[in-house]
């Protein structure tokens, strides 16, 4: 909560004060770009809607100790796999994660699926991916993603490799 | 037939909830609950990017977004990008709009490809993080994180160039 507060404040400051520049500037054309950014901002909000609704059926029917229990079982290729997937489709404030990294580690999972979970986490967005289509196209999309998939592994099974010398 | 192609999506959502709320009716309220609860706390800052986006794109020319983010800014270019990755904040998916306005005025995908790879390094967060996880796993993924956000960055220009 903490942490949308403050990066709400910082973006208010900054769209308030670009529009202080705007309408000093070019008081027409700020009202077009004020009224353009408003009707892109109506033209998402469906699918926005769409996409926390199914956000919350996740936080519902896949608790976040259930996906603990599961990661922090394995060892080995598979649970990296499944710590990947995992991350990529969980959504949530970074405040929520780190903390869930820290119980895995407390729970036995090795550094690297936790690495891995916690990458895939920030870098990936399977429940994200129809806005993110609907912004950038399908081709950038998934490109970005897949590549972002791998990265999350690769870069947690190095992390893992560095802190404790074993790659899984 | 063309509602239903452009709110695919959508309506997909809708009807899992019908069906979830016959199976479960408990728990898919308190799912509902949730989504609309988490939806309104990032509405406004949705907003502000949106409308941030939108005077980006009629303020600030081409040639200024070329001249620092242009793919002629080269390797320097990437890794400048990285670097502003790590430092900006909220979640990554509120400022899609903004990368968007920023290539279609000329940026070149490697730097933008990067700034969204190395999102992922959330600076003000690190102590926070370190607190959980220990410094050594903090310092040691986000150094990995920003070189292969670099890396990332080079790949999307290639594959989708």
């Amino acid at each position: 909560m903490k942490n949308i507060v403050s990066s709400l404040i910082l973006y208010t400051v900054i769209v308030v004060l670009s529009y202080y520049y705007a309408f000093r500037k070019d008081k027409s054309k700020a009202k077009k770009s004020l009224s353009k950014g408003w009707k892109q901002f109506l033209d998402r909000l469906p699918l926005l809607f769409a996409i926390f609704l199914l956000i919350g059926l996740f936080d519902v029917f896949v608790p976040k100790e259930v996906v603990v229990k599961f990661i922090g079982a394995g060892r080995g290729i598979v649970s990296i796999f499944s710590a990947a997937v995992l991350g990529s489709v969980i959504m949530g404030p970074v405040s929520s994660a780190y903390p869930l990294g820290g119980v895995l580690l407390k729970k036995g999972a090795t550094v690297a699926t936790t690495a891995v979970f916690l990458n895939a986490w920030v870098m990936v967005g399977v429940v994200t991916f129809p806005f993110e289509v609907s912004v950038f196209g399908k081709k950038f999309a998934l490109t970005r993603n897949v590549l972002a998939f791998i990265g999350a592994i690769v870069v947690g099974v190095l992390t893992g490799f560095i802190l404790t010398g074993r790659f899984l | 037939m063309k509602f239903v192609k452009k709110y695919f999506f959508e309506i997909l959502i809708v009807l899992l909830y019908i069906a979830l709320m016959v199976l479960y009716p408990v728990k898919t309220i308190s799912a509902l609950k949730e989504g609309i609860m988490l939806f309104l706390k990032m509405l406004p800052l949705f907003i502000c990017v949106t409308l941030f986006s939108a005077f980006l794109a009629m303020f600030v020319s081409k040639d200024v977004i070329r001249k620092y983010m242009g793919e002629e800014s080269g390797l320097k270019g990437i890794v400048f990008g990285a670097l502003f990755g790590t430092i900006i904040v909220g979640p990554l998916w509120v400022l899609f709009p903004m990368f968007q306005t920023f290539l279609e005025k000329g940026a070149g995908i490697a730097i933008i490809g990067a700034m969204i790879g190395a999102f992922a390094i959330k600076t003000p967060w690190l102590p926070y993080a370190a607190g959980f996880l220990g410094w050594p796993f903090v310092l040691v993924s986000f150094g990995l994180i920003l070189v292969y956000s670099v890396i990332e960055g080079i790949l999307m220009e290639k594959i989708l160039k």
